[in-house]
């Protein structure tokens, strides 16, 4: 996947280029509104992950300014420290697919960009395959061996992060913040993560399925492939 | 009361005084010269009376033969000639019938060796008469002027002050959140120019500031939440370089959780200052019952996973004046704390009427004095991680809105907020 982001702290810019290569992605990096529209203008991108507050401007209206020339091949991710609805609002307004707030987990970047790019790229079968698990996300339907797992959406929606994420470690906290956002304490939320993993497995396991989640240390999980 | 009320009340109570004067001044002034003509023309009768007197007394004709009415003529023995007197006396009014008071000139006249003694009276206007033609006058005048100053005065304040009610009227509507400048009318009064200048100025001053304040708390947040995202990114990158030590694992756990906290801090805090700055709407009609309904409905899995037993009664169109979204993180912030201070397997109600709204959960008894709850950082001993912020923001945005919120705790922790 070819990914711009658009980030001008040169820190954070430089950890999130070196996550997502890790992730297999090629990522570029534009510190301001224009280079970033310079690079617009010459490459085509899967994705572009926004930063709002620029040194030159204003993210949005680079939005602005892009989003009608686009062909619809590109997801737009806004990354921003705001915090606020109008912003959330507006940037979804004017075309941007999915708004994530600083600080955030890489692991749910990763999430909400392979969603993103899922959504926007096959116009065809968007299914995830994972060993004998199979996702179709449309639907929200799992199947294990063809045959179908009754998941909650909560159950599912774990599966499908733990996918995205497989091979990395997802503490407590990051599953709590994806699946209830930002407003849930993670005090109480731990106990609740471990309740729905504790029912995924079991439902996986009932459906034949190997047992690919491991807990790390008590503080969070991993889901390994069968080969590692 | 308005301006032009009072200004036409002192004006008449000016008047009254006035007036009042006037009026005694005129009553002096007209008795004065009443009297002073009718001496005047006594002077002139007594003339008359002299030259008959002369020429009777010279053709030996009967003098009292004049006595009339008001002429009454006696012969004195003898005497001395001495000034004409005037004086007021008693005496009957030849067509009335009755007791007046008359004006008497006396005088004594020596011709031809005889002496006589002259007396004429002649009917004066009484002073009540005057008196009471004076107040006539006066209270019709001071009717009139008051009339007159009413309705002169309403046109005239309407159109001179127009300016300075249309002044006032750009008031009413300015707001320090918007960006526009309060534009106010022209007028070439001088006072009210001044006033004009003065408001546009302090108005714009004050969007400016509230602009930088505003900018300031963004900022702010901005770059608090900067570092913490590259503090909490490296820490993931950490993570996912393992191996590390289950040691090292729990360490870079906390410090995430830490870092979670914080921003977590400083997003309620920021809320909090954009309630101080009146950031949000408070105006808006919103759907309440939406709202609550769909708390319910986002909590529903979290009240199961506690096996908390949920109790609804929400009526199904409630409508009040409140920011849609402050009102979501309010009802947000109550669900979370009934979970939050709630045992397993409690109990929490939630109620939705036209009245109010109240959430009831069982917990244990909290630790500090109910009149600290909504205060910022009061957390109960058993959640030492809590913010200490939910109820608080609460509380903000209640006030704000202001709508009654109350706690009290009998056995279940119950919060209620009065439309």
């Amino acid at each position: 996947m070819k990914i711009l982001l658009v980030e001008d702290n040169l820190e954070l810019s430089k950890d999130t280029v070196s996550f997502l290569t890790q992730e297999g992605h090629i990522c570029e990096v534009a510190h301001t509104v224009r280079e970033a529209e310079d690079k617009l203008a010459d490459f085509t991108y899967d994705v572009v992950l926004l930063d709002l507050m620029l040194p030159d401007g204003s993210g949005m209206d680079l939005l602005r300014n892009y989003k009608p020339r686009d062909q619809g091949q590109t997801g737009i991710l806004i990354l921003s420290a705001k915090d606020d609805v109008q912003d959330r609002i507006d940037g979804l307004d004017l075309g941007a697919d999915d708004y994530l707030t600083k600080p955030f987990h890489y692991s749910e970047l990763n999430s909400r960009i392979k969603a993103l790019y899922r959504r926007r790229q096959f116009h065809g079968s968007h299914k995830i395959t994972y060993e004998e698990i199979e996702i179709d996300p449309d639907q929200q339907e799992v199947s294990v061996h063809d045959e179908p797992v009754p998941l909650t959406k909560k159950e599912f929606q774990l599966l499908v992060h733990f996918i995205a994420n497989k091979n990395r470690i997802l503490t407590k906290q990051s599953i709590a913040e994806h699946l209830w956002g930002d407003h849930v304490d993670y005090l109480d939320s731990h106990d609740f993560v471990y309740q729905h993993i504790k029912n995924l497995r079991k439902k996986l396991a009932k459906a034949g399925a190997n047992d690919y989640l491991s807990n790390v240390y008590g503080i969070g999980y991993r889901m390994k492939s069968a080969a590692s | 009361m308005r301006l032009l009320s009072k200004t036409t009340m002192f004006y008449l109570l000016i008047s009254v005084v006035v007036f009042g004067i006037g009026g005694i001044v005129a009553y002096n002034l007209i008795s004065d010269e009443i009297s002073k003509e009718t001496d005047y023309y006594l002077d002139t009768l007594l003339d008359r009376i002299d030259r008959r007197l002369e020429s009777w007394v010279e053709r030996d004709i009967d003098v009292t033969r004049m006595n009339s009415d008001r002429v009454h003529i006696l012969e004195l023995p003898s005497g001395v000639q001495t000034d004409p007197v005037f004086s007021d006396t008693l005496a009957l009014h030849p067509y009335l019938n009755q007791m007046e008071i008359m004006r008497k000139l006396t005088a004594v006249r020596e011709i031809g060796g005889r002496t006589f003694q002259v007396v004429i009276n002649d009917v004066i206007v009484e002073k009540d008469d005057i008196y009471e033609s004076v107040v006539k006058i006066i209270t019709r005048l001071f009717a009139l002027l008051a009339l007159f100053l009413v309705i002169g005065g309403a046109i005239i304040s309407r159109y001179l002050m127009r300016p300075f009610y249309s002044t006032l009227d750009r008031m009413d509507g300015f707001e320090v959140q918007g960006n526009e400048p309060m534009t106010l009318p022209n007028t070439n009064i001088k006072e009210f120019k001044q006033l004009n200048q003065f408001l546009a100025r302090m108005t714009g001053r004050a969007q400016a500031e509230y602009q930088s304040l505003k900018r300031f708390s963004e900022n702010a947040s901005h770059e608090l939440q900067t570092p913490l995202a590259i503090a909490h990114g490296k820490l993931e990158l950490l993570l996912s370089g393992g191996p590390l030590s289950e040691e090292q694992y729990k360490n870079v756990d906390s410090a995430q959780q830490a870092l979670s906290r914080i921003s977590k801090l400083g997003k309620s805090l920021s809320i909090l200052t954009k309630i101080d700055n009146q950031e949000f709407d408070p105006s808006e009609e919103t759907n309440v019952t939406e709202l609550v309904t769909r708390c319910v409905e986002d909590f529903r899995e979290l009240f199961g996973l506690k096996s908390l037993n949920l109790t609804t009664d929400i009526s199904p169109t409630v409508s009040i004046k409140l920011n849609r979204h402050l009102g979501s993180i309010m009802f947000n912030n109550l669900f979370h704390n009934s979970i939050k201070h709630n045992v397993e397997g409690g109990q929490v109600s939630v109620s939705l009427t036209h009245e109010g709204f109240e959430i009831t959960n069982t917990g244990h008894e909290p630790t500090r004095p109910r009149t600290e709850m909504f205060q910022r950082f009061a957390k109960d001993n058993g959640h030492p991680d809590s913010s200490g912020l939910g109820l608080a923001i609460v509380k903000e945005i209640c006030d704000y809105h202001k709508l009654d919120l109350d706690y009290s705790f009998s056995d279940v922790h119950k919060v209620s907020i009065d439309f």
